[in-house]
């Protein structure tokens, strides 16, 4: 077969020209690969989180459109240089029909390279960074299991873009006269137009979606609006720097400060730029963007549900017991829990002397009318009718107990403690009884809070009899019952907890009173947590760096094609009467601007989206906002310096291409 | 004396191999104001890293150019671009205009760079752009353009800053007999007016319409010739008539 012969030799020996393009095609393979494995993994299933879902999704949806995009680019690239070749051909009298033919034995030949290559790319980077995270996070917590889709989706991927390819190939082979492809040079391009209303829509994309992201409320239609509200900042990111900026130049054009030198060239260069880099630039934005927003999440969940615990668990070991025979039977008596505590003691050899004992009557759900005298007499299951606040009843006594100052109280006196703000009421009608607020506690040390979706209170009664007093006055049915366990709270050593909490539960099981015991060791909590955020870091992990490589590889065509346009600029306007010195400093805030945009503007749209982000990891009850600051601070400067990095590693080879011909 | 160029030497070292090549050997001449000056010879003769020279874009290895006087070979690197944009006039072969600027914005690049008024600016396309019939081109992008009418927009740029000097490197070799024919008749009137021209060239056709033209070869000039009141057809016979006989009749 000679023209497989012809198209095994063409790539044979101008690999220099394929190889970029291979290397495009490859990394787009192993991109989409690495994010069809994670998407289609079986294991996400058992993690089974909407906004893990929802990233994924706009992972691929940006991703495949985004992986043709620079196929094409990448190919349109490699049939420029390659015109010439064609061109000669077709001179030499091999036939139009034939050349084609030619190019498609080279794409074929492309494509088995692509998915060979990619595959085993794909499989080795997954490994790799999965071996990298697991020594990062010192445990296995998600496990990467490759399934036929997550073969099959990249392949369909890469097959669709070489047939677009294909295609392209022919109508470029077949379109231009012999003579035009050996000439193939770069054909002026006309001053881009000026488009005032997308302009002016792409702001207000942006604005409208910045504002929805801002004013997101907590609720089920969290996701959808989080989605619309990502959908505008998207086309309005496009259209900011197809549109928006062209106008703003032509605007600039326009201005009295025009005919200065610097505004002068930069304005005209960027002008052109713009035009070819828009929809690239939007890509970077878009892709940096993502990049951030999955790493703060991911990262907040790691690190803030581990803060969580421990705030939700100021002591290590937590001991309780109730009743569990027919209902309203009453507390565990001081008597019973002692008892049961040093057959602990004894069994465990561990000493509990130090704990701290106090009755936690539980959390439940109550409508609080609103004003000045609230009324609380009755109770709910639901979440998000107006009024509902997750009530506790805690006994000054266990406060002071655990460290606390507060005031004294008469029998019908109560603190409040809100962890959602400010609580104004002045007396509270408490299921008949009339209660009446001495004040506010703003700071509860010790006592395991409550993380909780919505609002919350804490009431303080005057004492252990009267908090008990407060309780049964409640009015339970039958869904909202909640019985009162009698707790000890303590620090151990996580040997001695271990030991204590087994203990503690068998004593529960083998006591003839109708006592259950429960206990919770707040090591094995940050274990079971690490087990839940682990899996979500890995994730957050390698879209991050999916998302990061994206960028990359754009940066580099994007600086490959601009150095050859530069390279001329560069020579006549040096003949023009610019210093060397001159046009490379020119050309380097040129290039430094349209470089750095990408990361302003994703900073700015993480900066929109930080509402929402904070609300969605709200929702897991993380809601320390110190943290949240530092570790968004911490994830952009990280992405800051790979782009940098990327950036000074890409732009040798622009260097290379300017100045061969100064 | 408007240029002065003595004993210029240019030896090109290989960055990565000890060959060298030397270029220009031995270059002595001078212009006076208001010259037309061709100089002419083959393809590897040296003329466009003289010309290069000149222009303050390369420095010499050994040798003086003085404009006006002024030694320009030692004028320090931060000050090149300024000098050149004061005093030069650029027209070269491939007519660099930038793609990205209009037609009129490439005729003002220089006078922008030199910072000067945009009255200024408007006097001078003003005269320029009928002179070298460019009026209608002046807001197209230079894509739009034919070769001559890229040429001429060239030239109209090189004149916009009155420089002392325009300097030429093969100004026609992109260009159609036609349109090369029309941009020597524009030189030619250009210089009636005052404008000191110079320009290198390897054709005798290109050359026949200078005033004086210089043969190099092998980087020394080893002949000139008056123009005087031949027509350029004559004298064109004469340069050939010369080339041959100091080439030994080949
Ligand atoms: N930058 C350079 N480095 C090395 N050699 C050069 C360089 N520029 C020109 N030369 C050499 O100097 C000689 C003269 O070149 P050039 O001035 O371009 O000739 P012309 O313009 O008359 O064709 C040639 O032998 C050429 O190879
Ligand atoms: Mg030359």
């Amino acid at each position: 077969m000679f023209y497989l012969k012809l198209a095994q030799r063409n790539i044979r020996k101008s690999f220099k020209n394929f190889a970029p393009f291979l290397l495009a095609t490859i990394m787009m393979f192993v991109l989409n690969f690495i994010l069809a494995s994670i998407a289609f993994s079986p294991q996400l299933d058992k993690l089974g989180i909407k906004s893990v879902s929802v990233v994924l999704i706009i992972g691929q949806v940006i991703l495949i459109p985004f992986s043709i995009g620079i196929e094409i680019y990448a190919y349109r690239f490699l049939l420029k240089k390659r015109s010439r070749e064609f061109g000669l051909y077709d001179i030499l009298g091999l036939g139009k029909a034939q050349i084609i033919v030619v190019a498609l034995f080279e794409l074929l030949f492309l494509l088995l390279a692509t998915v060979l290559l990619g595959t085993i790319a794909g499989v080795i980077l997954s490994k790799f960074l999965f071996l990298v995270f697991i020594a990062l996070i010192g445990g296995n917590y998600f496990n990467l299991t490759f399934s036929m889709l997550g073969f099959a989706m990249p392949t369909i991927v890469a097959l669709t873009a070489f047939v677009l390819l294909a295609v392209i190939s022919t109508w470029t082979i077949h379109h231009h006269s012999s003579l035009a492809l050996l000439h193939s040079e770069n054909q002026g391009e006309r001053e881009p137009k000026s488009r005032g209303f997308l302009a002016f829509l792409g702001v207000l994309l942006l604005v409208v979606g910045y504002y929805m992201a801002i004013t997101v409320k907590i609720g089920p239609s969290l996701v959808t609006t989080f989605a619309g509200a990502v959908l505008l900042v998207i086309v309005g990111t496009y259209l900011f720097y197809v549109a928006f900026t062209i106008w703003y130049l032509k605007r600039q054009k326009r201005g009295r400060r025009y005919y200065q030198p610097e505004k002068f060239i930069t304005t005209n260069a960027l002008l052109y730029r713009m035009k070819q880099n828009a929809i690239g630039l939007g890509n970077i934005t878009i892709l940096v963007t993502m990049a951030i927003v999955t790493l703060v999440t991911t990262v907040m969940l790691q690190t803030g549900l581990k803060q969580t615990v421990i705030s939700n668990m100021p002591f290590t070991t937590e001991l309780s017991a109730m009743n569990t025979g027919d209902t309203h039977v009453g507390n565990v008596s001081e008597e019973q829990f002692k008892s049961i505590l040093s057959q602990t003691e004894k069994k465990s050899q561990v000493n509990l002397k130090k704990g701290i004992q106090y009755v936690d009557y539980g959390t439940p759900r109550m409508i609080l009318s609103s004003g000045k005298h609230v009324t609380i007499n009755h109770l709910t299951d639901s979440y998000n009718k107006a009024g509902v606040t997750t009530v506790q009843v805690v006994s000054r006594d266990t406060l002071i107990k655990l460290g606390n100052k507060l005031p004294k109280l008469a029998p019908n006196d109560v603190l409040i403690h809100n962890y959602s703000g400010h609580f104004n009421a002045e007396t509270i009608n408490w299921f008949g009884q009339l209660l009446y607020v001495k004040g506010q506690t703003t700071n509860v040390k010790n006592y395991p809070t409550q993380s909780s979706i919505g609002n919350s209170m804490m009431i303080v009664a005057q004492n252990d009899a009267q908090a008990e007093q407060l309780y049964q006055r409640i009015k339970f049915d039958a869904n909202s019952y909640t019985i009162p366990r009698r707790t000890l709270i303590t620090n151990l050593s996580k040997r001695g907890s271990k030991k204590v909490v087994k203990a503690f539960k068998a004593e529960g099981k083998s006591s003839v009173s109708p006592i259950s015991t429960s206990a919770v060791d707040r090591f094995a909590l940050l274990q079971e947590a690490q087990v839940y955020t682990g899996g979500f870091l890995f994730i957050g992990f390698t879209l991050g760096l999916t998302f990061i490589i994206g960028a990359a590889l754009i940066i580099y065509y994007k600086q490959i094609a601009e150095g050859e346009q530069d390279k001329e600029a560069f020579r006549i306007l040096q003949e023009v009467g610019l210093s060397k010195k001159e046009v490379s400093q020119t050309i380097n805030s040129q290039i430094r601007l349209l470089f750095f945009m990408p990361i302003v503007v994703a900073i700015v749209h993480f900066a929109g989206a930080y509402m929402m982000v904070s609300k969605i990891i709200n929702a897991f009850g993380i809601t320390n906002k110190t943290l949240m600051l530092s570790v968004s601070g911490g994830v952009i400067l990280l992405i800051a310096v790979l782009y940098y990095i990327i950036y000074k590693i890409t732009s040798r080879s622009y260097v290379n291409i300017v100045q061969r011909h100064v | 004396m408007l240029l002065e160029v003595n004993h210029l030497e240019k030896i090109f070292k290989t960055r990565f191999s000890k060959e060298t090549t030397a270029a220009l050997r031995d270059i002595d001449f001078s212009v006076e104001n208001g010259e037309y000056i061709a100089i002419m010879g083959e393809s590897g003769s040296g003329k466009t890293t003289l010309l290069n020279i000149l222009a303050t874009l390369e420095h010499p290895t050994n040798g003086t150019v003085a404009l006006n006087g002024n030694n320009i070979t030692n004028i320090k690197a931060n000050d090149l671009a300024k000098f050149r944009r004061e005093h030069l006039g650029f027209v070269f072969q491939d007519f660099n205009l930038l793609d990205t600027l209009n037609v009129r914005d490439n005729i003002y690049l220089p006078l922008v760079l030199n910072r000067k008024p945009v009255q200024m600016m408007k006097e001078r396309i003003g005269t320029l752009a009928p002179l070298l019939n460019i009026s209608e081109l002046l807001n197209k992008q230079p894509f739009e353009l034919s070769g001559g009418q890229k040429q001429r927009v060239a030239i109209a740029r090189a004149l916009m800053t009155q420089p002392d000097l325009i300097l030429g490197d093969e100004p026609t070799a992109a260009l159609d007999s036609k349109n090369s024919d029309r941009l020597l008749n524009l030189f030619e009137q250009i210089n009636d007016e005052g404008q000191t021209i110079l320009m290198v060239t390897h054709s005798s056709v290109v050359a026949s319409h200078a005033k004086r033209v210089l043969f190099i070869k092998d980087g020394m000039i080893y002949h000139q010739l008056y123009r005087a009141e031949r027509s350029t057809s004559d004298f064109n016979k004469e340069i050939n008539l010369a080339m041959g006989s100091v080439l030994g009749g080949n």
